[in-house]
């Protein structure tokens, strides 16, 4: 079995390289890291892991998106995979959204760009303490 | 009609010669004291034998009579000398007779003249007797008695006293007295003049006029000038007569321009006197034009009086003579409530444009937080990569032989250079297919390897770095070869987000920008459009593909603020109409004087029996809360403030709203 997946989704390539090098000097080798453009890519990441039977273990998505926004990828990933954590990274997202994903997704957290490496790092480390 | 009260004045020698006798009137009535006249009768005024009493008057004379009556005398006479005297008395009496036929003749040419006059005309001795009164025939019809049955006897006496002091007067001077009365009749008054003519020592001959007409046409203007007059003191206007060169031959003016113009002093002076250089240089220009085109030029200009800034409007109209009227009204508070006026206008394209800009806002917001989170990140991982490669490269080169550092060196090179994948998917096979390859090839740690070795962009040419890769230190040597060449993606990504990020605050800054100069400028209008798209760009980004079919336009003159809030309402338009997917497609073309610029959206339509609605105000098809209705409506504005058009044509997936501008600048008319 390959080491656990953790998966960003983001449609901004700068976005993903920042994201995946900040997790690699944070965890190193310790998972796999994958990333996704829009959430219908990322559901297909998903389900190729899946294939692999490999654990997606966390997901950091996007909310604003091409096609399926941050909040309703989440949900639909929650119906499946009930425990990943996931947290939302974004821009901007109305309240309504957040509190969407809080109550169907189990959201972890909602982090805002800028994004702070170490506010990230602690909340991926405080999310998989929970598993 | 007129007529008629020349006869009241004239009432008392009818009295006279009706009252006393009933024999026809003689020419020499027996004189009759005034005090005999009787009293005003309806009955008596109303008898049409009058008409007939006056004219006869005319028709005896007394001298033929009175000669006739001397021959009668001298009968009785001796047979000779009778015969003789006979002779000569029927000579003398022939002579006489054709004499008094002559005079006859005469009395019938001046009868006839005198009545030709439209006069009343009658005479009066001192004693004021009326001796002889003579009537134009038109005067017959005045003795209906209707018109005469409300004539005020005071009315009558005081004519009367009016005659006699005048005949004293002229009797007294020797001179020609003239006076005017008023006598009502009917329903209107009559106005005469009366002259009073000394006729021998005691002796008078009245002339009485009916001078109606005359003096209606003189009170009409009279009436017409004090109107004149008034109407001019009511105008808010100042009215100048000028000559070509602009010298001042009247002027007038309302009480508005008496506290600004010396307006009493104008006349005699020339303009250049009376008004700053450039105002009165455009006045003469104007007076010229008008009298050489001889139109009316119309023109506005400002005038600085005692710090305030006054708005005027002339109007300089061609007359005979080489000369023209100035006609100036101040229209300062005109103008003050059309820049009120305009500025409330724009204050509400600004303010529908911040409306619209609000709605962004979130997007925006996101769109420059996207890069902000890169950099940050960005500057972090560099911060790391440096402070780990500055402590580790040493002894990591001191590990390797020549060959393996050249290796090193070589893979550092391509890692530099390369561009990343920016596909997350494709990245994601070729990171597979590579580590199974880095598997196959015996290659420890292969999937780990091709994922650092995807990451840097060296994924071809494997084979050349396959002994390094299969060294005891490949881990350190491709990790040390990713940090280091992260340095450079990390550099990347900065600039890439930075420039991101500019374009965003560069977009916003073109979009809010509003232009106070009020000229228009030069613009490629399709910079403008790009800008729109940029802020729109997290919208459009969702599922919306932009196609820009832009064909290379000229500049075009216009106010770029407000176009942009053409663009934005459209495109927003467009998005909502095509709920988040479909094509938008941006068209310019240019021809002729003109440039056209389509934008066509593949979304619902615009129902037929709505589409000659939509640029009313606040008409929306969108939900309460989302649309102002006022988008649309503020389009038109703008497209008509730059003098263009815009058409649309719709049917469900496709909609295509098409704008026609002109490209030059319009040229300005003064007049």
């Amino acid at each position: 079995m390959s080491k656990p997946v953790i998966l960003c989704v983001d449609d901004e390539p700068i976005v993903l390289e920042s994201l995946r090098s900040q997790l690699r000097e944070a965890f190193g080798e310790c998972y796999i890291y994958e990333v996704a453009q829009d959430a219908d890519d990322a559901l297909e990441v998903i389900d190729e892991i899946q294939a692999e039977c490999t654990d997606i273990i966390l997901i950091v998505s996007d909310w604003l998106m091409p096609g399926m926004k941050g909040d309703e990828f989440l949900i639909k990933v929650h119906q499946r995979f009930p425990h990943v954590v996931k947290i939302m990274l974004t821009g901007q997202a109305d309240e309504a959204a957040i509190q969407r994903v809080q109550d169907e997704a189990n959201l972890h957290k909602c982090l805002f760009k800028p994004w702070s490496e170490i506010e990230l790092i602690t909340t991926i480390q405080s999310g998989l303490a929970q598993l | 009609m007129g007529e008629e009260s020349s006869l009241i004045s004239f009432l008392a020698i009818v009295l006279c010669s009706h009252g006393s006798s009933s024999q026809p009137c003689s020419s020499t009535p027996d004189p009759m004291p005034i005090s005999s006249v009787q009293p005003y009768s309806a009955q008596f005024l109303g008898d049409r034998r009058m008409a007939s009493i006056l004219p006869l008057a005319l028709s005896l004379t007394d001298s033929p009579q009175v000669l006739w009556g001397g021959v009668g005398l001298g009968a009785i006479a001796l047979l000779t000398i009778i015969f003789r005297q006979v002779q000569q008395i029927t000579e003398r009496t022939e002579a006489l007779a054709e004499k008094a036929a002559q005079l006859e003749r005469s009395e019938q040419q001046n009868r006839a003249m005198l009545q030709a006059i439209p006069d009343i005309m009658f005479r009066m001795n001192h004693q004021r007797q009326y001796l002889h009164y003579v009537q134009a025939p038109e005067l017959e019809d005045f003795f209906e008695e209707d018109k005469r049955a409300k004539t005020d006897p005071q009315l009558i006496e005081e004519l009367y006293n009016r005659q006699v002091a005048a005949m004293e007067q002229a009797l007294a001077t020797g001179e020609v007295q003239y006076y005017e009365q008023t006598i009502p009749c009917g329903d209107h008054l009559q106005y005469e003049e009366v002259r009073v003519v000394p006729h021998g020592p005691d002796e008078v001959l009245f002339m009485i006029r009916d001078i109606s007409d005359r003096k209606q046409a003189e009170f009409a203007l009279k009436t017409n000038q004090s109107e004149t007059r008034a109407l001019i003191n009511g105008l808010p206007d100042l009215l100048m007569q000028v000559d070509r060169q602009g010298n001042y031959l009247e002027a007038a003016c309302s009480h508005f321009f008496q506290s600004i113009v010396p307006v009493n002093s104008l006349v005699g002076k020339n303009l250049t006197e009376t008004l700053p250089a450039k105002v009165a240089h455009q006045r003469l220009e104007m007076i010229q034009l008008a009298l050489d085109t001889q139109t009316i030029q119309r023109y506005e200009f400002t005038l600085e009086i005692e710090g305030k800034l006054l708005y005027q409007e002339a109007r300089i109209v061609p007359m005979e003579g080489e000369k023209a009227l100035i006609i100036v009204r101040d229209i300062t508070d005109r103008k003050q409530a059309e820049l009120a006026l305009q500025t409330a206008q724009d204050e509400l394209i600004q303010a529908e444009k911040m409306a619209a800009l609000g709605q962004l806002v979130a997007g925006i917001a996101h769109e420059i937080n996207t890069p902000l989170g890169a950099i940050r990140s960005s500057a972090g991982n560099m911060t790391k990569y440096l402070e780990q490669t500055l402590a580790q490269l040493p002894a990591l080169l001191q590990t390797l032989d020549l060959e393996q550092t050249q290796e090193f060196v070589d893979l550092l090179q391509r890692a530099m250079h390369s561009t990343p994948l920016t596909a997350a998917k494709a990245e994601r096979k070729l990171r597979r297919s590579l580590g199974n390859e880095l598997v196959a090839q015996g290659v420890a740690n292969g999937e780990a390897i091709a994922e650092l070795l995807v990451l840097m962009g060296v994924y071809t040419n494997i084979d050349t770095l396959i002994p390094l890769l299969k060294s005891p230190h490949a881990d350190q040597v491709i990790t040390m070869a990713y940090k280091l060449s992260g340095l450079a993606r990390s550099t990347q990504t900065i600039n890439t987000a930075t420039q991101r990020a500019s374009k965003v605050v560069f977009a916003l800054k073109s979009y809010a920008h509003q232009d106070h100069s009020g000229e228009k400028i030069p613009v490629q209008l399709t910079d403008g459009i790009e800008t729109v798209l940029t802020l729109y760009h997290n919208q459009l980004k969702r599922g919306i593909e932009v196609v820009q079919n832009y064909q290379s336009l000229p500049p075009v003159w216009c106010y770029p603020d407000e176009l942009n809030q053409v663009w934005t309402n459209l495109i927003h338009n467009a998005i909502h109409a095509m709920q988040q997917r479909g094509t938008l497609t941006i068209a310019t073309q240019s021809g002729g004087e003109h440039v056209q610029i389509q934008f066509t959206d593949t979304g619902i339509g615009i129902p037929r029996e709505i589409q000659h609605r939509i640029f009313e105000p606040f008409f929306t098809t969108k939900a309460t809360g989302e649309g102002s209705g006022l988008g649309l409506n503020i389009v038109q504005k703008i497209i008509d403030k730059h003098e263009g058009q815009i058409q649309l044509t719709s049917q469900p997936g496709s909609t295509t709203f098409t704008i026609s501008l002109p490209i030059h600048k319009p040229k300005t008319n003064h007049v």
